[in-house]
């Protein structure tokens, strides 16, 4: 890890240490240029998921992947008016929202799943004619209301007539698959903080915790739930960073894509292990392990759970048949134009 | 834990790869060997010569010993293809893993002369004498004893599972070389033993796949000289420790049976549209594998000792490996064998009966959890 990335983690860290007032806090990581990460010219892949780990770590409920990636987009695709912190959307595969033209304006059709709630509008990539564009969207009648497992509102939003302002949409200027693959990367990264934190938790816990006259972390079998939980952290530590790295370095689909499945994957075995070790405490609402084990069976089905990256990775390695080895490890831009391709055909809820 | 995660930029390492697949292509075109999972323990002296004369053993070792003087990382990606391929390495593999760099660091320099230019022209086989009939995960209890004698020592005890004892040249064994104080660790000795000379007996024993991999090795007053002795005496146990190391955390703990993936992948057996997802994770996992271990290396490249990372991959490792020939029956549907005439069927068979003695081989499951859970509950 590079100093500067040290640094972002820490100076996030003490923001979110200090954060009492939820408006104060947002200000803060606002006007601490948090949002901008992935604009950066270097390293912006691992910076980022470096400040959603930690604020993962914290269990923050302010919004930070969404923001950036709407901040991202809206840069790359030169859109103006769109607020410094906005929410982000995807329409899922196949899409079920899209742009039409009507008198020689823009306006949006369909509906939007699953969104964020969030209070100045949107950045979502949508369809113009097939090809993919990224739009801002002011303001759209939210349809129902759910919540995931984290606690978190979710809206399904009315796309029909809304009429696009100048400025507002444009091509998208990357590769189609590219915002999903970005998405899951980050959302790879927030469960690694959200685990970070269920190991903390878990081994203080079995430290502290007396039975039978001594520490619980005494018995090998807990020693043992320990363990599963390191060796879960230790794997997906090493995927998320090998995905931000290869990511910085122009690919990372196949690394995001193994990223996003052990993570998403890990996360089941990690919270359940981490209320065994805690035993009737750590299922109540009292005790803080319950915070982080909802985000993590909450996050786990965000842009592609584990079978869904596993099928794409599966389906090009059927392709790949005998290179299957030298398309893992030598990670050629080849191999990400073939996961690119299955991507492009799979389908996905968001 | 991985806090900080080394990295190798895969782009760099490619041409390297190349040469190594160029040579593995051409010994298959030849018809030289057939991959074959576990093929880390199928032993085929000639062909670890051509591999050595093609620059792919000793690579670590100093070029004074007729080592290649190339990277950590480097020999760690000849290993890996080595592995990916089905290679049979076994002649090589200890002495190049783990035997050379201990007699380089802790070998007389007589003993470095005679031994380390032999074991990188791939013409030295090395076993590991470290377990016992009454010694297993508990290694610090070895009974085999040396009592010093005539400038050197002579042995007498017996150590079992030596794997491929009765093809290699020489044994690294662990012996007790007074008493266990003033704790269980003290007076523990690594001793090499030339498994030719007098004094030293190998009984093969045969595994449920009906292989002769492992043995037992009786020593009956084995002569050695004091220009044989690793390290200090007494010292053993710290020894024995870094060795474990460079044991745990390479390439062998999770490729084993890679070479079921690759031949299912190749597809003789259709891989049904449904199961795409099952054999998708098995390549996941395979991913995710090799990019900690080469994360290992990497570090300990930099200068770092990754001891809890390297258990780590050894744990994930051996059961990725395991639940590969599991999942592949599974996902296609198709029922192991031996000799059947269909290859994919032969390689799964192997591979599951193979595949309960990869979590114990190198430390069991259980010792290993045991490691990990005392370093991230100290922490
Ligand atoms: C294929 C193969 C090749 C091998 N090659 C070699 C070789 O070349 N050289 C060599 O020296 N050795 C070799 N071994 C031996 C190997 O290192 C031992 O099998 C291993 O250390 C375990 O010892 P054991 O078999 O005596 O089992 P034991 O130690 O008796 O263990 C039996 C069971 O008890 C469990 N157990 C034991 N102690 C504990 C504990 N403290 N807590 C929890 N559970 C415990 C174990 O996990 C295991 O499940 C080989 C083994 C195999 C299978």
């Amino acid at each position: 890890m590079t100093d500067s990335i040290a640094l972002a983690e820490a100076s996030i860290d003490r923001l979110l240490q200090r954060g009492t007032d939820r408006d104060q806090t947002g200000a803060d990581l606002l006007s601490a240029g948090m949002f901008d990460v992935l604009l950066a010219e270097e390293q912006a892949f691992e910076t980022a998921a470096a400040l959603v780990k930690v604020a993962a770590r914290h269990a923050t409920d302010l919004p930070l992947s969404g923001p950036m990636m709407a901040r991202w987009l809206a840069d790359r695709a030169g859109l103006t008016g769109v607020p410094e912190v906005a929410g982000f959307a995807l329409p899922g595969n196949p899409p079920t929202g899209w742009l039409e033209r009507s008198d020689g304006r823009l306006v949006t059709a369909g509906y939007l799943q699953g969104v964020p709630d969030g209070p100045n509008g949107l950045v979502a990539v949508l369809p113009l004619d097939g090809a993919p564009w990224v739009v801002f969207i002011a303001k759209a009648s939210g349809l129902g209301e759910a919540h995931d497992l984290a606690g978190q509102r979710h809206r399904s939003i009315v796309l029909d007539g809304l009429t696009i302002a100048d400025g507002g949409a444009a091509p998208l200027p990357i590769t189609a698959s590219t915002p999903l693959v970005v998405a899951a990367f980050l959302t790879a990264a927030q469960l690694l903080g959200a685990m970070e934190t269920c190991l903390t938790l878990s081994t203080r816990y079995a430290g502290e915790r007396r039975q039978f006259g001594r520490p619980i972390a005494q018995f090998q079998a807990v020693q043992h739930l320990c363990a599963r939980i390191a060796v879960g952290v230790a794997t997906v530590r090493v995927a998320v960073t090998h995905a931000a790295r290869a990511l910085d370095r122009g690919g990372g689909v196949l690394e995001v894509a193994i990223a996003k499945s052990k993570a998403s994957e890990i996360a089941e075995e990690i919270a359940a292990v981490a209320h065994q070790i805690h035993g009737a405490i750590g299922f109540t609402n009292e005790y803080p392990l319950g915070v982080f084990t909802r985000r993590l069976l909450s996050w786990r089905d965000e842009y592609g759970d584990e079978t869904f990256w596993n099928g794409i990775v599966g389906t090009a390695a059927i392709r790949w048949s005998t290179q299957t080895w030298s398309h893992l490890v030598d990670a050629g831009p080849g191999t990400d134009d073939d996961l690119r391709a299955v991507l492009d055909n799979a389908d996905l809820v968001p | 834990m991985f806090e900080h995660v080394h990295t190798s930029d895969p782009r760099e390492l490619r041409s390297l790869r190349g040469e190594i697949r160029a040579f593995l292509a051409e010994e298959l075109a030849r018809g030289a060997f057939k991959p074959a999972p576990n093929s880390w323990m199928i032993h085929d002296r000639e062909f670890s010569k051509r591999c050595a004369a093609a620059g792919f053993v000793g690579m670590i070792l100093p070029t004074a010993f007729g080592g290649r003087g190339r990277t950590i990382v480097e020999r760690h990606v000849v290993f890996e293809e080595l592995l990916a391929a089905g290679a049979p390495v076994a002649a090589h593999w200890i002495a190049d893993r783990q035997s050379a760099p201990q007699i380089l660091r802790h070998g007389s320099e007589e003993l470095k002369q005679r031994v380390l230019p032999r074991i990188a022209a791939g013409d030295c086989t090395f076993a590991i004498g470290m377990s016992e009939p009454d010694v297993g995960s508990d290694l610090a209890s070895v009974k085999t004893r040396a009592e010093a004698s005539d400038g050197g020592w002579r042995l007498y005890g017996t150590k079992l599972w030596t794997s491929n004892a009765q093809r290699a040249d020489y044994m690294v064994a662990l012996c007790r070389t007074g008493a266990p104080e003033p704790n269980r660790h003290s007076n523990l000795t690594q001793f090499l033993v030339d498994l030719r000379r007098p004094g030293v007996s190998v009984r093969p024993i045969q595994n449920i796949n009906g292989d002769e991999d492992f043995c037992e090795v009786h020593f009956d007053g084995y002569h050695v000289p004091d220009s044989e002795v690793l390290g200090k005496p007494g010292d053993g146990w710290a020894l024995v420790m870094r060795e474990l190391v460079a044991e745990r955390s390479g390439p062998d703990r999770f490729l084993s049976t890679y070479p079921v993936l690759a031949r299912a992948l190749a597809g003789s057996h259709p891989v049904p549209l449904r199961a795409a997802a099952e054999i998708g994770r098995l390549v996941v996992n395979l991913g995710a594998l090799q990019a900690m271990s080469l994360s290992v290396a990497t570090a300990a490249q930099s200068g770092h000792s990754p001891e809890i990372e390297a258990i780590i991959v050894k744990d994930a490792g051996t059961t990725f490996e395991q639940e590969l020939p599991a999942v592949v029956r599974k996902a296609l549907g198709i029922r192991p064998g031996r000799s059947t005439g269909d290859d994919l069927r032969d390689l799964l068979g192997t591979a599951l009966l193979y595949a309960p003695s990869f979590s114990l081989r190198g430390g069991t499951r259980e010792i290993i959890r045991g490691i990990i859970a005392r370093a991230v509950i100290s922490q």
